[in-house]
């Protein structure tokens, strides 16, 4: 990880680890090593947000001039290479990766002075609002409506699959406040800067691994304001599309984090046996395929790096980051089937107190391993969520086979 | 090959059919898995009176009179359901271990018990370092004037919480590796140092660690015939393989059924989304999965089913494709579902979390297929 470094990251690096070491609490860590899914503990990730905001670091690839550090693209991925190191829990990605860069691009002067702070700082929590019961993959179908009466707008209908809405004190959705013309046409970005109003219900949906992090959203008759459209009304789509290659491009590092994966599964394989007296580090079927993710990883960082360089928005940028989420999403998911079968059966207990942050309900077996299948079960949503992988290969069909 | 009549065989699948539709449904099922004990032990009962505990057991010692072979019709459709009662380990593990044993006073003092539902034996053979090998066992079994003394620790024993009685595996002599030196000895789970760590399991069932403490056992309590404990135990886990790639190939069919009926009605794009192209071929990759799976399964029921010891390759064989079978099918099946396939609340992700189970249980794919080259390489 380190060889490739210019000797002046070095220093870099270190000051990262040092204010890791001196910022994470035990919580933090906590927090960090019982991540199972891209969506860490709720709570004390909301607080290493807001410690790593105190420190300016919160959002390393914004612009300087709403709060970035203005790091070059090799220190974002030594930094984020150093927190996954580290085991800190990955800042949620809704904010600060999503409806952040949005807003800088669509928002007016007024929309960034009201929201940008609080995404950055980690005082509010935006969840997503796209999905609905009946628009999946396809989004544009969405039925969710505003209607302008007086001097709001009223939403009926509702979202699904809405990760953390539990936990949110913000929303922004889609909603349609024009009928007729094609799908795309007449959907807008709301931003809803308040979720506890009269009319709006959530209940949220429990998971595979046991556990809530989706959410349905109901509204029904829930008034709000008429400045909460982002960017002009019935144009929501343009807006929509823009947050959809941040969101699979992964403005966060996929490489940074997978390699933490393969490094956890070398861990475990060192000290299991392979039933004939050796250890697993030492089969060459092992070894094979815990070589073949390193290579697969490495294309992801490499191709990462070079959307990283690329303007979102841009004619190649859609296609890449469709590219990046297909092979990252599905590399991810080798790496998790392969450590299911590094741990063996031991992964099949069930262990969802364990599991939460501060519990004193000790692990059964290694607590290495306590994450090894919940990550496996939940990452099957990875070609799934942010359009799946059968989206984003039509998606990059459309621009290679064009006439 | 099965030794009860075809007759009795329909008979024994309808009665089954006839149960879990009257019993089973996915309702019931989640009750009792967020039940204390896992299981409903009045549905044991009522397995005991329909006869189907004695299933694979000689008329002899109470049972029906058919082999493992018999017991797979049953299997299949306990996969279709999801059924989480202890059959499995239970009549499968460690009843095929009692049933085979030379020690007819210890199995004429257990099998009525069993067949009656009245006790539970669970076989405790897996360990830490073992990894789906079943001669390699840590576990110590120390000669006393009385008989031995078993110190160790057994990982994933299925049904352990469930249980009355372990069967468990344990090394007299040699080294963790080797083939010979292996007892199977059966213990009350209440004898003084045998300790159950009980769990439940992320597909629903329930497992346990099991620890030995200086347990004292005596010559009446061991199955097995000097030097016979190796072969007694792999016997009694190549049983279960059969019975557990039965019960996958009817959680893979119940599944790839419920993924082609939900891409029929799931539209998007305002058509089915099964009208995809790319969706029909991935539904044919499951149905091929399935198929190849499900035919090598009747194969190698076919050519070995009958015979005392399944020979190694045809067995590792069967294993490693139900498991890659069970991936594909399991993971296909949530990825065409879509978000719904990932909640709690739809039963595709029990399906799924069965199939992995599965997939783990008695040796993975690797395992399975390294134990293939072992076996046959002269
Ligand atoms: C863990 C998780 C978190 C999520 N978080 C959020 C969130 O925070 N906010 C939010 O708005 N949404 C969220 N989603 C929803 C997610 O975006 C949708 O699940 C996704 O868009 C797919 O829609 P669907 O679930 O309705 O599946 P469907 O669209 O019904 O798809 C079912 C299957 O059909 C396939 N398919 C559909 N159309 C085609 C086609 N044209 N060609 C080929 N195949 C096709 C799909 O690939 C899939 O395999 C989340 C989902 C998950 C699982």
């Amino acid at each position: 990880m380190t060889e490739s470094d210019n000797p002046d990251l070095t220093d870099f690096r270190r000051d990262v680890r040092d204010f890791i070491e001196r910022a994470a609490d035990d919580e933090i860590r906590e927090a960090g090593r019982k991540t199972t899914s891209f969506f860490p503990p709720f709570a004390p990730t909301m607080r290493w947000h807001r410690l790593l905001h105190a420190q300016g670091w919160s959002a390393p690839s914004w612009p300087r001039e709403h709060g970035g550090p203005g790091w070059s693209v090799a220190q974002q991925k030594a930094f984020e290479e150093e927190c996954r190191a580290a085991r800190v829990p990955p800042l949620l990605p809704q904010g600060l990766s999503m409806v952040g860069p949005a807003i800088m691009r669509f928002g007016t002067e007024a929309q960034k002075a009201a929201h940008l702070p609080g995404i950055l700082s980690g005082e509010h929590f935006w969840t997503q609002g796209y999905s609905e019961p009946n628009a999946g993959s396809d989004l544009a179908s969405l039925s969710c409506r505003a209607e302008r009466r007086g001097d709001h707008y009223v939403i009926n209908g509702s979202k699904t699959w809405t990760t953390y809405a539990h936990h949110a004190d913000r929303m922004f959705l889609l909603v349609r406040t024009e009928a007729g013309g094609k799908p795309q046409q007449g959907i807008s970005f709301f931003l809803l800067d308040d979720l506890d109003r009269p009319g709006l219900t959530i209940r949220p949906i429990i998971g595979l691994d046991g556990l809530p992090e989706q959410c349905d959203v109901f509204f029904d008759d829930v008034e709000v304001p008429l400045d909460s459209c982002l960017g002009e009304e019935n144009d929501g789509w343009s807006v929509a599309k823009y947050l959809l290659e941040h969101e699979r491009g992964g403005s966060s590092s996929f490489a940074a984090h997978f390699r933490q994966e393969l490094a956890f599964i070398r861990r475990i394989a060192v000290e299991t046996g392979d039933g004939f007296g050796g250890v697993l580090a030492d089969d060459p079927v092992f070894q094979q395929r815990f070589s073949q993710l390193a290579l697969d990883v490495a294309m992801v960082d490499a191709t990462e790096v070079k959307f990283a360089a690329l303007d979102k928005g841009s004619p190649e940028s859609g296609p890449m980051s469709s590219m990046i989420k297909i092979t990252a999403m599905e590399t991810l998911q080798r790496i998790n089937e392969l450590a299911i079968d590094t741990v063996g059966t031991p992964t099949l207990t069930l262990q969802i107190e364990a599991l939460v942050v501060g519990s004193d309900t000790p692990p059964i077996g290694s607590p290495d391993t306590l994450t090894a299948m919940p990550k496996y079960l939940n990452n099957r949503a990875a070609t799934i969520f942010g359009g799946s992988s059968e989206i984003q290969r039509n998606i990059i069909a459309k621009t290679l086979l064009a006439p | 090959m099965s030794s009860l009549s075809a007759e009795m065989r329909a008979m024994l699948d309808d009665s089954v059919d006839k149960f879990l539709r009257d019993h089973y449904s996915f309702d019931a099922r989640r009750a009792q898995v967020e039940s204390v004990s896992g299981y409903a032990p009045d549905h044991w009962q009522q397995f005991a009176e329909l006869g189907w505990l004695g299933i694979p057991f000689a008329e002899d010692d109470g049972g029906l009179g058919g082999t493992v072979t018999d017991t797979l019709g049953l299997m299949r459709r306990f996969g279709r359901a999801l059924v989480v009662e202890p059959y499995l380990g239970v009549v499968g593990l460690a009843g095929q271990a009692i049933a085979n044993s030379a020690n007819t006073d210890l199995k004429a003092s257990l099998l009525p018990g069993l067949i009656a539902g009245e006790i539970l034996p669970v076989l405790a053979w897996e360990e830490t370092r073992s990894r789906g090998n079943p001669a390699y066992v840590e576990t110590r079994a120390q000669p006393t004037a009385e008989g031995w003394q078993i110190d160790g620790e057994k990982i994933t024993v299925l049904n352990a919480p469930q249980a009355t009685h372990v069967v468990v595996s344990a090394r007299s002599a040699g080294n963790a590796v080797d083939d010979d030196g292996i007892e199977l000895f059966v213990v009350a789970v209440d004898t003084p140092g045998v300790t159950v760590e009980g769990f439940a399991t992320v597909d629903g069932h329930r497992a346990g660690r099991v620890y030995f403490d200086a347990v004292a056992v005596t010559p009446e309590q061991r199955l097995n015939n000097d030097g016979e404990g190796g072969v007694l135990l792999g016997r009694a886990i190549d049983a279960g393989c059969l019975m557990l790639a039965a019960e996958a190939i009817g959680a893979m069919e119940t599944l790839l059924d419920k993924t082609i009926a939900y891409t029929q009605t799931r539209k998007q794009f305002g058509m089915p989304i099964a009208g995809f192209q790319v969706l029909q071929h991935r539904m044919v990759d499951m149905y091929i999965a399935l198929t190849n799976a499900e035919n090598l399964f009747e194969q190698t029921v076919a050519e070995h089913g009958g015979q005392a010891t399944m020979p190694a390759p045809a067995a590792a064989l069967l294993k490693a494709g139900i498991s890659q079978s069970a991936r594909y099918i399991g993971q296909q099946a949530i990825q065409l579902h879509g978000g719904i396939g990932m909640t709690d609340e739809l039963d595709v992700g029990h399906y799924f979390k069965r199939l992995t189970a599965l997939s783990l249980l008695f040796g993975g794919v690797d395992t399975h297929l390294k134990r293939y080259w072992r076996a046959t390489a002269a």
